[in-house]
């Protein structure tokens, strides 16, 4: 009864004229991101969320959390139809969902994509909320040892299951969780490596670590690289799936939904990794692997349930722990803080009808993307025509706006730059920054967690490994480091990520 | 001879090198505490050191395995981007956000490599316009939309 209740409380605030409005924006800016190639979900969340400060709180999330989760739906629109991952998600989803464009299928690619996304996403909505309220009674019984010992375990989750080099991972962590470090230090009041600049007294803003990194570096490398995206398919065949092709694709909707969802919950998951791991198990369980990658529906179905599924389950350990699992729940927690919330377990209890609201909205927002993706997809088609000429300098323009915004800060604005430098610095080296903001947001909870639980314990360091809970969480990080150093593990989750 | 193998490693570590050092240099003043009651100074010089440490295992690493070699930097490209950037920030508060942002899409447009300068002035013209009913009108941000 508890959980009727809870979302009579939530659907009445999402279903509100203003709610509802934000929600629809949020999804048609995230499905446009999502389509054109070069602009991510990251970024444009980064960008907008400083015009959201003149909202309330809740309208602001599901605004922004409508964005990532429509930018999956907008993903594979690019990717079956001109072959380009639109967003970094859909990248498997090019393999055979474009094959089958090529075949005359695009249409039922399309549709199966989006039935897909928007079952795997009603599965997911209905499972956070089965599961917040257990977690977030676990976690209100936490104290700063086990909260400490939980973002450890969050982080080193993050980099063993993200792509790319672990070492590398680990260092960025460290990078952001100094940087993390800027401003008046909250217990004793000194300033710390803020050069007497009262600009970085309340810390680095972080939306320009966020747009620096994300928008500004990609920016530039993507104008040396150039972006062809010349369309290769204009039409789109029949919307529907014929029946073989509907039947071959339930199972693999309904396993991605799976994957998905328990994927999107560990940290360092969420779209990218489910749409992988999905594509990799229906490779594996089909009884002609041979078809993959020359147009198996399958290879659709799968990977774009389990990429909705995994972005929305990602939103658990944000609201209910007050973790993020991945750079945009990141983004997400900063948000929160500010619009003067504190994210963690007291969420729930505190804001409830914020916490219902956006889950409610989530479903809402599934079911507006459905209906409006596939009689808009000729609307989205031509934007694509968009040249990155233009795009880029609007990106650019619109990142200037919200980073100004947020204080009227001329500062922020230059500080961004110097960011974009860092972040076209790290493409070069080849180092990914995701980490990097993961740890910048963490780094002051952790700091406060770890001088408590000191305390707590007289100094003694053994109270995070004398408690079951802590220790446990720190046994598991530990256990995830040592796997992913293994060569033969190692080789295991680098052909994870080079399925394509 | 030592021979560098991996040069994108090694610059990664020499970033986190500088980093640590900075770190520590800019953080040395700031009190450690103790284990009981941490100081202000304590996680900042622990993440430095721990840098540090990263650095030097990375620039082992890098003269050990074999890795890809370095790309050539954009030079131009980043440089008008990060130019356009500061412009916006300089002109903001003095032009206002209409004169701004037409400035800064021109100028931003030099990076492309298939620029069209007509195309651009449109496009100028119509973002300002865009920008300042958005953002200053119908959001009503704190911008100056005029000089």
């Amino acid at each position: 009864m508890d959980i009727l209740s809870n979302l009579a409380i939530g659907f009445g605030e999402a279903l509100s004229l203003t709610n509802l409005a934000f929600c629809l924006i949020g999804v048609l800016v995230g499905t446009l991101v999502g389509v054109l190639p070069g602009l991510g979900p990251l970024a444009t969340v980064a960008m907008l969320l400083p015009i959201t400060f003149t909202m309330s709180p809740v309208t602001a999330l599901i605004m922004l959390s409508g964005i990532y989760y429509g930018a999956q739906y907008g993903g594979s629109t690019t990717a079956i139809l001109v072959n380009l991952p639109g967003e970094a998600s859909s990248v498997v989803t090019c393999i055979d969902g474009h094959q089958m464009a090529r075949r005359g299928r695009a249409g039922a690619a399309l549709a199966v994509a989006a039935v897909g996304s928007f079952f795997a996403g009603t599965i997911a909505t209905v499972l956070i909320v089965g599961v917040a309220e257990p977690m977030t009674e676990l976690a209100l019984r936490f104290g700063p040892a086990e909260y400490f010992s939980l973002m450890v375990f969050g982080l080193i989750g993050a980099v063993v299951l993200a792509s790319g080099s672990v070492v590398n991972a680990l260092a960025m962590i460290v990078v952001g969780l100094l940087l993390g470090m800027v401003g008046i230090d909250v217990n004793s009041g000194a300033q710390r490596y803020t050069f007497g600049n009262p600009n970085l007294a309340e810390g680095i803003n972080f939306v320009t670590i966020a747009l620096g990194l994300f928008g500004i570096g990609d920016i530039i490398h993507n104008l040396e690289r150039g972006t062809d995206r010349s369309l290769v398919t204009s039409k789109l065949g029949s919307l529907w799936p014929d029946r073989d092709e509907m039947r071959r694709a339930v199972k693999p909707i309904l396993r991605g939904t799976a994957i998905g969802s328990v994927l999107g919950v560990l940290p360092g998951g969420g779209a990218v990794l489910s749409a992988f791991a999905a594509y990799t198990v229906e490779k594996k369980l089909a009884a002609d692997p041979s078809r993959f990658g020359k147009g198996a529906i399958e290879g659709v179905a799968g990977p774009e349930a389990a990429n909705n599924a995994g972005a929305q389950t990602s939103f658990i350990p944000m609201l209910t722990l007050g973790i993020p699992s991945n750079a945009l729940m990141a983004l997400m927690i900063g948000a929160l803080v500010m619009h003067g919330i504190q994210p963690g377990p007291q969420v729930l209890v505190s804001q409830p009808s914020l916490f219902w609201g956006l889950i409610a909205s989530m479903w809402i927002g599934n079911l507006m993307l459905l209906v409006i993706n596939l009689p808009l997809i000729g609307m989205w088609v031509a934007l694509l025509r968009v040249p990155y000429r233009l795009l880029y300098t609007a990106i650019l323009v619109f990142s200037a706006i919200g980073v100004y915004s947020i204080n009227n800060s001329v500062f922020d604005v230059f500080l961004t730059a110097g960011f974009g430098l860092v972040g076209y610095f790290f493409i070069k080296v080849g180092a990914e920054p995701a980490p990097l903001l993961l740890g910048f947001v963490l780094g002051p909870m952790m700091e406060e967690n770890l001088r408590r639980a000191m305390r707590i314990s007289g100094g003694d360091a053994m109270t995070f490994v004398e408690r079951p809970i802590s220790l446990g969480l720190l046994a598991a990080s530990a256990v995830l480091l040592v796997l992913v150093l293994l060569p033969k593990l190692r080789r295991v989750r680098t052909e994870a990520f080079r399925e394509t | 001879m030592l021979r560098v193998r991996d040069p994108q490693r090694l610059l990664f570590a020499a970033f986190l090198l500088a980093m640590g050092l900075c770190g520590l240099w800019f953080g040395w003043k700031l009190p450690m505490g103790t284990a009981v009651r941490m100081g202000a100074g304590y996680m900042p010089k622990v993440l430095s050191v721990i840098l540090l440490a990263f650095g030097v295992g990375l620039a082992a690493a890098s003269l050990a395995v074999e890795g890809p070699r370095l790309e050539r930097w954009a030079w131009r490209g980043l440089a008008i981007i990060l130019a356009s950037l500061c412009l916006f920030g300089l002109l903001v508060e003095r032009a206002g956000l209409l004169v701004t942002t037409a400035v800064v899409i021109l100028a931003a447009t030099a990076a492309a490599p298939d620029r069209r300068w007509r195309e651009a002035a449109i496009f100028a013209v119509v973002m300002a316009v865009f920008c300042t009913v958005v953002f200053r009108l119908l959001l009503g941000l704190p911008i100056p939309a005029l000089p």
